[in-house]
C-alpha cells in the first residue's frame, strides 16, 4: 500500500499542473492532477485527499465554489486549500477565498519558495 | 448537429406528454357528451361531441407517431430481440390485414420463400410497427391491383458497406409491393422524413400523418437494417426492409444522451408550472366544515373530484403538487384526502407517508385515486380507499361517501386474537382508549364468527391459536370478499421464519398485513388503520408514538449508492445523506454503480440520477434488476424534469421511486426512510 498523502492540484490549464508538479515534486507525498471542479471532485470522493492546490480562475465552476463544496461536506472540511490566483488584481478574490477557507494564498507566477 | 437533434427529441417527448394528458380529458368529456346520458342534447350536438371525441383520437394518434419518432431518435428506445418463426409472422400479418383487403376489394398475396429459415431473430412489437406502416400504406395509396407481401432470403441488394447487413451471417427481406400511384423520383427520398408525403395535397386526400414512414426507417435502423424503396409513378411502389436473420445492434451507432445540465439548459420552461389553479373553497371554509384535499395534477379531473366533494358537503381544497398538498393538509387539517399517485414533484406514495408519519395527519383518511394497480401496497401503507382512475362516476361517488360516513366522529372497533388471556389483557391496556372498543377473542373459531357478525375496523392477531393457525385464519378472512380489506397486523413476539414471512406475503396480496415484534410498533400500526388522532391519546401513549418517529434510526449507518455522472451533485446529496450519519457511497457512472452494487452486500439503497452519458440511469437500473438479490434494492431515481412520461419510465425501468431535481434535501431523507423502513 501506498501510505504517502494525497496533494490534488486543479488547475484548468495542463501546462501549470505540470509546473506545480515540477515544483512540488517529492517522495514525500503523491499529486493528483484534475483540470476542472469535477475531476477534482471526483478525486476527492474516490480517495483521501490532505491537501488540495487550487486554481481560482477555471470555466464552468469556480475554485471559490468548488471550495464552498469541499467545505460544505462533513468528510472533506478540514482539507487544507491553498489558492492560486493568476494576477494580484484580486484583493476580493483572496478576502472570498479566505471566506470560503483557504489557508493560504498564492499569486501566479509560483515560484517555488513561495 | 447530432446533439441539436437530441434537444428536439427530448423537447418533443416532453411536450407530448403534457399534450396527452389534456387531450386524454377531451377524449373523456366528449365520449360522456356523445353518450347523452341526460337525454337533453339534439341528435346534432350528439353529432359534435361524436366530433370531438374523432378528432380528439386523431390528434392523440399523431401525438403518438411524434412520440414515438422522436423517442426512437433520442435513443430511449430499447430493442428485445426474440426468435420469430416466419410462420408466426405470417399468420400476424395475415390476420391484421385480411379485413383491410377485403373491405378495400383488393387481392392480399402472402409470398413466403420456401429457402427461408425457421425463423428469424428481431424485436417482434417492433418489426410488426413497421409492417403495419408499410401495408397500411400499400392498402392506403392503391385502389385496384394487389398487394403483396414477399418475404425471402438475400445475398445482396442493401446499401453496399451497410454496417451491419454487410456482415451478417444471413439477411431477409421483407418487401411490401403495392399497385398504387406511386412515387416520383425526386419526392423517393423526401417521403422518408417526417411531416413529408410525395404531394403535399396528399395528406387531404388520404390522411395520414407523414409520420409512419419516418418511424418505419429509424425502426429499421435500431433493427440493424434498413427499408429501400423501387417506385414508379402510376404503377405502383415496393418497399423493401432488408433485416439480419439475427438481430445484434443497431445500424447506426446511437447518440450519447446529452447531459443532464445541457438538456435543462436546452429546454424552455414548459406550462405546467403555469397551469391556472382550479378554483377552490379555500377561501369559504367555516370552523366545523368538512374539508376535503384533493390531490390531483390534471385539472379537469380534478374539477371533477371537486364536485363529488361539494356534493357529498365536503368544502374542497385543490393541490396539482405533492409538496403544496403537505403545506395544505398541516394549514386545514382536512376530513379527508383524496390523492392520486403520479404527482409532478413526488410519488402520491410519499404524500401518504408523510401524512402517515406525522401525528397531527396521521388519522386523516386517504383515499387513493390511480391509474396504478397497486391496491395492496397502498392499503398497506395506511391508505384508507383505493380507486383505480378512470373510475365511473358511481364508483366514485360511493367512494366519497363512504369516506364521508367514516370521517364523522364515531367509535372504531377492534378485534384482538390472542389465546394467551394475560398477553390479551395486555394488548387491550396498551391500545384501548376512548375512542375505540376492543373485541377480544382466544381462538379461530371465535375471531372468525365475531368478524362475520359485525364490521371491525382493524385486527390484531396472534398466530399461534388453539383450535387453528394464524395461516388458516388469513386464508379464510381471505377467501370471504366482505373481509378482504381488513387491516390485520400479525403481532408476534418472535422473529418470523423467511418461509412464514413469504407466506404472510403472499397472502397480503388481497388482506391488508403487517407484522409487528413490539408494542410501541402494535400502538402505531393500530393507530394509523383505526385512523386514531394521535393528539387525543393519553400522554405515555403519545410520547410513545413521538418517540417512534422523532428517531433518525432508519438511517443511521445504512450504506447508499448515489450515482451521478456530476461530482457537484454526489458532493452536495452525499453531504447530506452524511449528516444524517450513513455511509455515502459514489459512482460517476453506471458501470462502477453496478460494480459497486455487486460488491457491497449491505448496501441498502441506491440514488440513481437519470441523465448519464453512455449508460444511462433506465439502462442501468434494467441492468441491476436482471440480477435477481436485487430485485428488492430500493433505487430511487433523481429526474432532472419532472415530467408525466419520465416518472412513468423510471418505474418502469425498475426504479423503486423517483424524486424530482434539485433534491429537497427534507423530501428525499423522508423518501430513504420510506424505503428504508421495510
Amino acid at each position: 500500500m501506498d501510505n504517502r498523502a494525497n496533494i490534488l492540484l486543479v488547475d484548468d490549464n495542463p501546462q501549470n499542473l505540470d509546473v506545480l508538479e515540477s515544483i512540488l515534486d517529492s517522495p514525500a507525498y503523491r499529486l493528483i492532477h484534475a483540470q476542472n471542479a469535477n475531476q477534482a471532485l471526483e478525486a476527492l470522493l474516490a480517495q483521501d485527499i490532505a491537501a488540495i492546490v487550487l486554481d481560482v480562475e477555471m470555466p464552468e465552476m469556480s475554485g471559490l465554489e468548488l471550495a464552498r463544496l469541499i467545505k460544505g461536506r462533513k468528510k472533506t472540511e478540514h482539507i487544507p486549500i491553498l489558492f492560486l490566483t493568476a494576477h494580484s488584481r484580486a484583493d476580493e478574490d483572496i478576502l472570498m477565498g479566505y471566506g470560503v477557507g483557504a489557508v493560504d494564498y498564492l499569486t501566479k507566477p509560483v515560484t517555488r519558495r513561495s | 448537429m447530432a446533439l441539436t437533434s437530441k434537444y428536439k427529441s427530448e423537447f418533443l417527448a416532453n411536450i407530448s406528454h403534457e399534450l396527452r394528458t389534456p387531450l386524454n380529458s377531451i377524449l373523456i368529456l366528449g365520449q360522456q357528451l356523445a353518450e347523452n346520458a341526460g337525454r337533453n342534447l339534439s341528435s346534432k350536438q350528439v353529432d359534435f361531441a361524436r366530433n370531438i371525441h374523432s378528432a380528439g383520437t386523431d390528434l392523440l394518434n399523431l401525438i403518438s407517431d411524434i412520440l414515438d419518432l422522436s423517442k426512437i431518435e433520442s435513443g430511449t428506445v430499447t430493442v428485445e430481440a426474440e426468435e420469430i418463426p416466419f410462420a408466426i409472422l405470417h399468420d400476424v400479418v395475415e390476420r391484421s390485414f385480411r379485413h383491410v383487403a377485403e373491405s378495400k376489394n383488393l387481392p392480399f398475396r402472402l409470398n413466403f420463400d420456401p429457402a427461408l429459415p425457421r425463423s428469424l431473430t428481431c424485436d417482434p412489437k417492433r418489426l410488426q410497427q413497421i409492417l403495419k406502416n408499410l401495408l397500411s400504406n400499400a392498402f392506403k395509396f392503391t385502389a385496384e391491383g394487389q398487394v403483396t407481401l414477399h418475404v425471402r432470403p438475400v445475398t445482396e441488394g442493401w446499401t453496399p458497406g451497410h454496417r451491419v447487413l454487410s456482415h451478417a451471417p444471413g439477411v431477409v427481406t421483407i418487401s411490401v409491393s403495392d399497385t398504387g400511384i406511386g412515387i416520383p423520383p425526386d419526392k423517393q427520398r423526401l417521403v422518408f422524413e417526417a411531416f413529408q408525403q410525395a404531394d403535399s395535397g396528399t395528406g387531404r386526400k388520404y390522411g395520414g400523418t407523414g409520420l409512419g414512414l419516418a418511424i418505419s426507417r429509424e425502426l429499421a435502423t435500431l433493427l440493424g437494417g434498413e427499408i429501400r424503396l423501387v417506385s414508379t409513378p402510376g404503377e405502383g411502389s415496393t418497399f423493401t426492409l432488408y433485416l439480419p436473420v439475427t438481430y445484434t445492434g443497431p445500424a447506426a451507432p446511437r447518440i450519447a444522451p446529452a447531459t443532464a445540465q445541457a438538456i435543462d439548459a436546452a429546454l424552455p420552461a414548459l406550462p405546467v408550472a403555469h397551469e391556472e389553479a382550479v378554483p377552490d373553497d379555500r377561501e369559504s371554509i367555516q370552523p366545523g366544515d368538512p374539508v376535503m384535499l384533493i390531490v390531483e395534477d390534471d385539472r379537469h379531473y380534478a374539477r371533477v373530484l371537486l364536485g363529488l366533494a361539494r356534493e357529498k358537503g365536503f368544502k374542497g381544497i385543490v393541490s396539482d403538487r405533492g409538496q403544496t398538498a403537505l403545506a395544505l393538509a398541516h394549514q386545514y387539517l382536512p376530513t379527508a384526502v383524496s390523492l392520486d399517485v403520479f404527482l409532478p414533484d413526488m410519488l402520491g406514495w410519499t404524500v401518504l407517508d408523510h401524512l402517515k408519519r406525522d401525528p397531527a395527519t396521521r388519522h386523516i383518511p386517504v383515499q387513493i385515486i390511480t391509474v396504478e394497480e397497486e391496491r395492496p401496497h397502498g392499503l398497506a401503507h395506511g391508505a384508507f380507499a383505493y380507486l383505480v382512475k378512470p373510475a365511473t362516476t358511481q364508483a366514485l361517488e360511493r367512494s366519497f361517501e363512504r369516506i364521508k360516513t367514516f370521517a364523522q366522529p364515531h367509535m372504531k372497533h377492534l378485534l384482538v386474537v390472542e389465546d394467551n388471556a394475560i398477553e390479551s389483557l395486555g394488548i387491550v391496556e396498551l391500545l384501548g382508549h376512548t375512542d375505540i372498543q376492543i373485541t377480544a377473542v382466544g381462538s379461530g373459531a371465535e375471531a372468525l364468527a365475531a368478524l362475520r357478525e359485525r364490521a371491525f375496523d382493524c385486527c390484531v392477531l396472534d398466530l399461534r391459536l388453539p383450535d387453528m393457525s394464524g395461516f388458516e385464519l388469513l386464508e379464510q378472512v381471505q377467501g370471504e370478499p366482505r373481509l378482504r380489506e381488513l387491516p390485520i397486523i400479525v403481532f408476534t413476539g418472535k422473529a418470523l421464519a423467511e418461509e412464514e414471512e413469504k407466506q404472510l406475503k403472499t397472502m397480503a396480496q388481497s388482506i391488508v398485513l403487517k407484522d409487528v415484534q413490539s408494542p410501541d410498533r402494535l400502538l402505531d400500526e393500530t393507530a394509523l388503520f383505526l385512523h386514531r388522532v394521535v393528539a387525543d391519546l393519553p400522554e405515555p401513549k403519545r410520547l410513545m408514538l413521538e418517540r417512534l418517529h422523532g428517531s433518525n434510526e432508519a438511517l443511521r449507518g445504512r450504506k447508499v449508492l448515489v450515482v451521478d455522472d456530476d461530482a457537484r451533485n454526489i458532493f452536495a446529496l452525499s453531504s447530506a445523506l452524511e449528516n444524517q450519519e450513513m455511509e455515502v457511497l459514489s459512482a460517476t457512472n453506471g458501470r462502477q454503480a453496478i460494480e459497486i452494487i455487486g460488491n457491497t452486500p449491505d448496501l441498502r439503497a441506491v440514488l440513481m440520477d437519470i441523465m448519464m452519458p453512455e449508460m444511462d440511469g433506465y439502462q442501468t437500473m434494467q441492468e441491476i434488476r436482471k440480477e435477481p438479490r436485487f430485485r428488492l434494492l430500493p433505487i430511487l431515481a433523481l429526474t432532472a424534469k419532472a415530467m408525466k412520461g419520465d416518472r412513468e419510465k423510471c418505474l418502469a425501468a425498475g426504479a423503486s421511486d423517483y424524486i424530482a431535481k434539485p433534491v429537497n434535501t427534507d423530501q428525499l431523507l423522508s423518501l430513504l426512510r420510506v424505503w428504508l423502513h421495510r
